[in-house]
């Protein structure tokens, strides 16, 4: 009889008296003979500005007609019995109604989000009894609506929140494509494997072919080297800013060199201007892994979007979050075609998923040895990958984005801090900020010195015990990893020198967070804490 | 012949719906309504009332909610809150 979108009069009845007077109402919901009904009123301008109020005109309505803008106002909801409506008068399109059920689910999250989530953000830090952790997702209302909005329109892959935060990220960065991955790891995987495309004849990346890179690290940025057979060779990195040394570079060139891919470590920049000026001499292709670095600037430009392609992840811990998610970036239009090919399984049409015949010429083509007229959706061009996201991971890197800047600030903030507590420790070395860079630091990475009493293992239990949460520098030595033991070296792989700095990394440095999320009070512990221990065993 | 017909006073809504529903049955009929006045006290007046019409072309006109009305009608109310923007409460009744 009634049904959810159903306007009608209701009877309304003052407790004084007998009198029966009516009032509109929104039928949202129905359940046996019950109605749930919001307040819907002509007063638009009253409550335009209500975060839930949804503003109806007459082509939201499916039968009968409105003469003047109305709004329902959906934070009012009551249920009535079906024997205090008076009459159905008019009921809303579908469309209208979808919007007023999911403004119904985002208010109801709101909710959610403010009793559930907005307290344990806001608990009070309470030092030796509550944990540091070294990173964590910092999000508000506006991820969990968006990321709600994205699962009711159940179009689950890559869709509106994908294109809309693959745009944004590009404005951003200052770039001309971003195409968003499932991932930091698959960012790399595919930022790589781009480059094997036979798509760039003399200067495709072909098994044996080598990669400079170094091994203090990430196990994902150097993996796809490998896993396609190329041979990543291994320079080592400078203890200031715990990046590669350059002057390593000369040594580790070989006519096989095709490519320098290599992170900014924990977000300081690597020397930007004396790799990209090697790569240009030697022709080679420049991969930035900027998956820790988000937001660092070298000379005034982000990170990432100096070399051919950059690489972003948006793991919880990184510098903004889909949960899963990552993203590559070039301004490059053959690697712009070919990231696209090998992201969507290799094949050669561009239309987007959902959509057929972009190009108007579906089963008018000739594409190798196949059948004059082949439907080109069905054309592959490379052996590719299958790593898009879903739309609901890009809904909440929408939200993400928004906060990004203010995130940058405050890791900049944290980590001055942390620099400024702890730079008088002789034990410690610090990482100093790249020349000519604003590091948007992904953590706060500290060295043991040789003539230390202590070991980096012994603070980090230390700082463990009393629940600073720490971590090594990735794979410190990659290797000297297990994975390594099937490789043969200076054939799977080479190594440049002796690598004494990266074992250095392996054996002596950890790190701790520095997080948006972080108080000034849960820093100053962090330092007190390292002080006192540094204190006590020199 | 020409028939124009001009509405002035304050039943104008109960006679636009009667002649609206006349229009597709009588031909040369023309309907002056009366010009839109902003501010006035009849408009503030007609401004708390919501006003729709059915399928069948009859006009409803029926009073605005206040908002105490409404937090104290049905069974159960939902949510108390005088404005979304800050943070609600779940079943404040």
């Amino acid at each position: 009889m009634f049904s959810c979108g159903d306007i009608v009069s209701v009877f309304y009845n003052y407790t004084d008296s007998n009198k029966s007077i009516l009032r509109p109402g929104l039928v949202t919901n129905v359940y046996d003979d019950k109605l749930m009904i919001a307040f819907i009123t002509k007063q638009t301008d009253k409550y335009k500005n209500e975060k839930s109020s949804m503003v109806i005109n007459d082509d939201d309505l499916d039968t009968g007609s409105l003469k003047h803008t109305s709004i329902t106002r959906l934070h009012k909801q009551c249920i009535i019995n079906i024997n205090q409506v008076d009459k159905k008068i008019a009921s809303l399109k579908i469309n209208a109604i979808e919007k007023i059920l999911k403004q119904i689910a985002f208010l109801n999250t709101r909710i959610y989000y403010n009793t559930i989530h907005k307290p344990q953000q806001e608990k009070k830090f309470i030092a030796n009894k509550s944990r540091v952790n070294y990173a964590g997702r910092i999000f508000d209302e506006k991820e969990m609506t968006n990321l709600v909005d994205s699962s009711l329109d159940f179009w689950l892959t890559y869709g509106d929140y994908s294109k809309k935060f693959e745009n944004q990220l590009s404005q951003y960065l200052g770039v001309r494509w971003s195409l968003l991955v499932n991932s930091g790891s698959s960012a790399n995987l595919l930022a790589f494997y781009t480059l094997t495309s036979p798509l760039l004849r003399d200067r495709q990346i072909k098994r044996g072919d080598e990669v400079i890179t170094v091994a203090a690290g990430f196990p994902t940025t150097i993996a796809p080297i490998v896993q396609y057979g190329a041979v990543p060779v291994f320079v080592d990195v400078e203890l200031k800013h715990f990046n590669i040394d350059t002057t390593q570079l000369e040594k580790a060139l070989s006519p096989k060199t095709k490519a320098i891919m290599i992170a900014h470590t924990l977000g300081n920049p690597f020397d930007i201007k004396t790799i990209k000026d090697f790569c240009d001499k030697h022709n080679l292709w420049l991969i930035e892994d900027n998956c820790d670095a988000l937001g660092s600037r070298y000379n005034d430009k982000f990170t990432g979007t100096w070399g051919d392609i950059g690489t972003s992840s948006f793991y919880p811990p990184h510098h903004m979050t889909m949960g899963e998610g990552g993203a590559v970036y070039t301004n490059n239009p053959l690697l712009k075609k070919i990231m696209l090919s090998m992201r969507d399984w290799g094949r050669d049409c561009w239309c987007e998923s959902g959509i057929d015949n972009t190009c108007g010429a579906r089963f008018a083509q000739k594409f190798g040895s196949l059948p004059q007229g082949y439907d080109h959706k069905y054309v592959y061009g490379h052996f590719g990958f299958n790593l898009k996201p879903t739309d609901m991971q890009a809904a909440i890197g929408v939200a993400q984005l928004e906060k990004l800047p203010s995130f940058i600030s405050s890791r900049i903030e944290n980590y001055q801090r942390l620099y400024d507590g702890l730079c008088d420790i002789k034990e410690l070395i610090l990482t100093e900020a790249q020349v000519d860079s604003v590091p948007s630091w992904f953590g706060f990475l500290m060295t043991v010195s040789d003539d230390a009493n202590f070991t980096r293992n012994e603070l980090s239990r230390f700082l463990e015990d009393n629940l600073i949460q720490t971590r090594n520098l990735f794979a410190g030595n990659i290797t000297k990893h297990p994975l390594f033991d099937s490789l043969v070296r200076d054939e799977d792989y080479r190594i440049i020198g002796d690598m004494k700095n990266t074992d250095k990394i392996m054996n002596d440095s950890l790190w701790i967070g520095l997080y948006p999320g972080m108080s000034e009070e849960q820093i100053d512990y962090m330092i007190k804490m390292i002080k006192t221990y540094t204190t006590k065993a020199s | 012949m020409l028939l124009q017909l001009e509405i002035k006073d304050e039943q104008s809504e109960f006679f636009l719906n009667l002649l609206n529903q006349l229009k597709s049955t009588i031909k040369n009929i023309t309907i002056l309504e009366p010009k839109q006045k902003l501010s006035t006290e009849e408009d503030m007046q007609s401004n708390t009332y919501f006003e729709i019409t059915d399928s069948n072309g009859i006009h409803h006109k029926i009073p605005n909610w206040e908002d105490g009305e409404f937090e104290g009608f049905g069974l159960k109310s939902l949510y108390k809150e005088k404005s979304d923007i800050s943070t609600q409460e779940l079943f404040n009744v």
